[in-house]
């Protein structure tokens, strides 16, 4: 099929919609959509507005150093200068190029994947700490942004007496103030133990370099650039990518929230000293392990990439974590704890979890942001986590285990829903089939537990079905519903789903377009 | 040329710049002022852009949160409701991102019977308006709210680069593959 004509004159277009036909039909199309301003909506907005934070002034809290309450996680302070330190601050050996000049650093690690120039990471301005902390003192902002600064002290702190869940924000772990102390300064003069603008990072998430070093390969931190053990001595210019006001900080204890907001969020080590790294591997089990894993991932990191590919080709991945399922729950305060998103008989402390951080922009839309990513290793489900919480999707096909779903064509997304990994291929499969005489091509398949009912009137998502309004596979059971999408129509599909001799099968009910939601 | 049929392009009355600095300097009744002043031509932008009350609703109220946060980086005061505008596009960006993964939808027998239906004679306005609605729901977002600024709202290309923040030759491309896209999924439409 070709592709329409362009325009003729200014406003005319040969496919029979002029502008004067267009607007007609938005007219129609809006005054059908649109009913009177909600009588509560701007009480209610403004409710919410009064909730938020009083916003921070411009620059009102540069250099603070809180001292507070009790948190577990690795604490880092970023220094810099701004107006006192020269281009060779740093010790012997150490990176010593300046910040004004926001040198690039060069080429990428021994092994990692380094972002095409002009792209992705390169794509964001590189900051200085003073910017970054303008960015930060600027209201609620969580915008990706890349930073260049010196990282000293490694104050990896455990709070026994921490109250309430992890939070990977929450690293007011006292005594905060050793950051302060734990900044080598190696120039001399009046302003020479002056660090200049500061902010905290949370390295929970990329690991801190030189101590919890990834073991599944690549390699994070090349071994010539920061010698082993003498980290706590150095001086170490690091380019981060990250952001401030992440998500997690507003499930801090409500005194802490603010605080918490304040936390660079590290999403990835871009680079150390002049050195770009690709995107890393944080093994957060060798972490906890003393150095060791017995993390046999199933998954490459190229793999898990590709898995997320679908839902944006351009994705850029910021960093990987790599974990057992259990410990989650010191990342993300939301993981549930007792009944994991992907029901199963596996238990969470054997189960591979890989949690990637992943870019979207800056593009003309607006600035760079993050979308966060839970892949379990052993059956590919991806599962994403956000301010409202976990929500499944499901990518096919990715051939790793015979529960995922064999007789889709690529790209098909599927949404597993409340459905077990076990079912969810063989259920995805069955509406597939079962909608392979509709027109067109199918997205996306939702499953979900209930099944849709055709009662008079309604047709509803719901296990409570009438007597006879159904008319089920004989022998068979219910297993749930199937939402099938198509990439050239509105129109949806409806099915239910049965087992019937251990088979799941589709039956499709009827094919419509969603009507607006109900008030 | 055909002389395109237009909306009022007023969103209400012009706000007092003092009103402005006071809400970007944390002043909250400022800014009640602005939400009440603002509210609708919001709602209605979003509400045009998503096609959806419960959407163009949250969406609307994310609109005002994220102006309240995003004030204090308001670099030209006199431009601020081409700046909500663009807030507005984003918010109903995000919404509809959230809407995306929606696991269950109820939907009333009255649009399968609609379906079953489809043979009886539709008003030609409705049918364009039915036609537009599947075609905008298929393009990004990006290009429907620009199409639904030029189009519904009648904002002139000066003012849509206004609220994009684009200079206006790439407002103009920008409207013209948008539109373009549009057409391709009309057309389509009326191969069937």
């Amino acid at each position: 099929m070709s592709a329409r004509p362009p325009l003729i004159g200014d406003d005319g277009w040969d496919d029979g919609w002029d502008g004067e036909r267009l607007a007609a039909a938005f007219r129609v199309r809006s005054d059908a959509a649109l009913r009177p301003v909600p009588s509560d909506l701007v009480e209610e907005t403004l409710a919410r507005v009064r909730r938020l934070e009083p916003r921070r002034p411009w620059f009102a809290r540069r250099g603070l150093v809180g001292v507070t309450t009790a948190a577990a996680v690795l604490v880092a302070v970023l220094v810099f200068g701004v107006s006192t330190l020269g281009p060779s601050i740093g010790p012997a050996g150490s990176p010593s190029a300046s910040i004004g000049m926001a040198s690039q650093p060069t080429g990428p690690g021994p092994s990692g994947s380094a972002p095409a120039p002009g792209l992705g990471v390169a794509a964001l301005p590189l900051l200085d700490v003073a910017g970054a902390v303008a960015v930060r003192d600027g209201g609620i902002d969580g915008r990706e942004i890349r930073v260049q600064g010196f990282f000293a002290g490694i104050p990896v702190i455990y709070c026994a007496l921490m109250l309430g869940p992890l939070n990977p924000t929450r690293i007011d772990c006292a005594p905060a103030t050793i950051t302060q102390n734990r900044v080598p300064l190696p120039i001399s003069g009046s302003t020479a133990r002056d660090p200049g603008a500061t902010f905290r990072a949370s390295f929970a998430s990329v690991g801190v370099p030189g101590i919890t070093a990834p073991s599944i390969p690549p390699a994070t931190i090349p071994p010539a650039t920061i010698p082993p053990g003498r980290l706590a001595d150095t001086v170490v210019m690091l380019t981060l990518v990250g952001h401030f006001d992440d998500r997690r900080a507003d499930l801090c204890p409500a005194q802490q929230v603010a605080r918490c907001r304040d936390t660079f969020m590290v999403d990835r080590i871009d680079a150390v000293g002049p050195t770009a790294l690709g995107t890393q591997t944080y093994d957060a089990s060798r972490n906890v392990s003393g150095g060791t894993t017995n993390l046999r991932p199933r998954l490459t990191p190229e793999a898990v990439d590709a898995l997320l590919r679908p839902i944006n080709p351009v994705f850029t991945i910021l960093s990987r974590r790599l974990q057992t399922a259990n410990l989650l729950t010191a990342i993300e305060p939301a993981w549930p704890t007792e009944a994991p998103p992907w029901a199963n008989n596996v238990p969470a402390d054997q189960r591979i979890a890989w949690l990637v951080t992943a870019m979207s922009g800056p593009d003309a839309s607006g600035p760079a942001t993050i979308r966060t990513f839970v892949i379990d290793d052993g059956t590919s489900t991806i599962l994403e986590i956000d301010r409202t919480g976990i929500s499944v999707v499901w990518v096919s096909p990715q051939p790793a285990v015979s529960n995922e779903p064999a007789l889709l064509p690529p790209g098909v997304v599927v949404a597993c829903g409340e459905l077990t990994a076990t079912d969810c291929g063989p259920a995805a499969d069955a509406a597939g089939v079962a909608v392979l005489d509709q027109p067109g091509a199918v997205t996306l398949i939702e499953l979900g537990s209930g099944v849709y009912c055709p009662t008079a009137g309604l047709l509803f998502a719901d296990t409570s079905c009438p007597a006879g309004a159904l008319s089920p596979v004989p022998g068979g059971v219910a297993v749930g519903h199937a939402l099938v999408s198509f990439g050239d129509s509105p129109e949806q599909a409806y099915l239910n789903l049965w087992r019937s001799d251990g088979v799941i099968h589709g039956v499709f009910i009827a094919r419509a377009v969603a009507p607006s939601a109900q008030p | 040329m055909v002389e395109r049929a237009r909306r009022d392009t007023r969103i209400g009355p012009a706000l007092d710049r003092s009103l402005i600095d006071r809400a970007r300097n944390g002043d909250l009744d400022a800014f009640d002022i602005i939400v009440r002043a603002r509210m609708e031509a919001v709602y209605r932008l979003t509400s045009a852009i998503l096609g959806d009350e419960a959407d163009a609703r949250d969406a609307a109220q994310e609109t005002f949160v994220a102006a309240w946060r995003q004030l204090p980086r308001l670099r030209e005061p006199d431009r601020f409701d081409a700046w909500l505008q663009r807030v507005a596009v984003n918010a109903s960006r995000m919404t509809l991102r959230a809407r995306g993964r929606r696991r269950i939808r109820e939907i009333p027998a009255s649009s399968v019977a609609a379906i079953a239906d489809a043979s009886a004679p539709e008003p030609s306005a409705d049918r364009d308006a039915r036609r537009l609605d599947a075609a905008l729901g298929r393009l990004p977002i990006e290009q429907r709210a620009i199409l639904v600024l030029h189009h519904l709202e009648g904002r002139p290309l000066a003012e849509l680069a206004a609220i994009l923040d684009v200079p206006v030759g790439t407002a103009k491309s920008r409207l013209f593959a948008a539109r373009r896209a549009l057409a391709t999924l009309l057309g389509r439409d009326d191969e069937r």
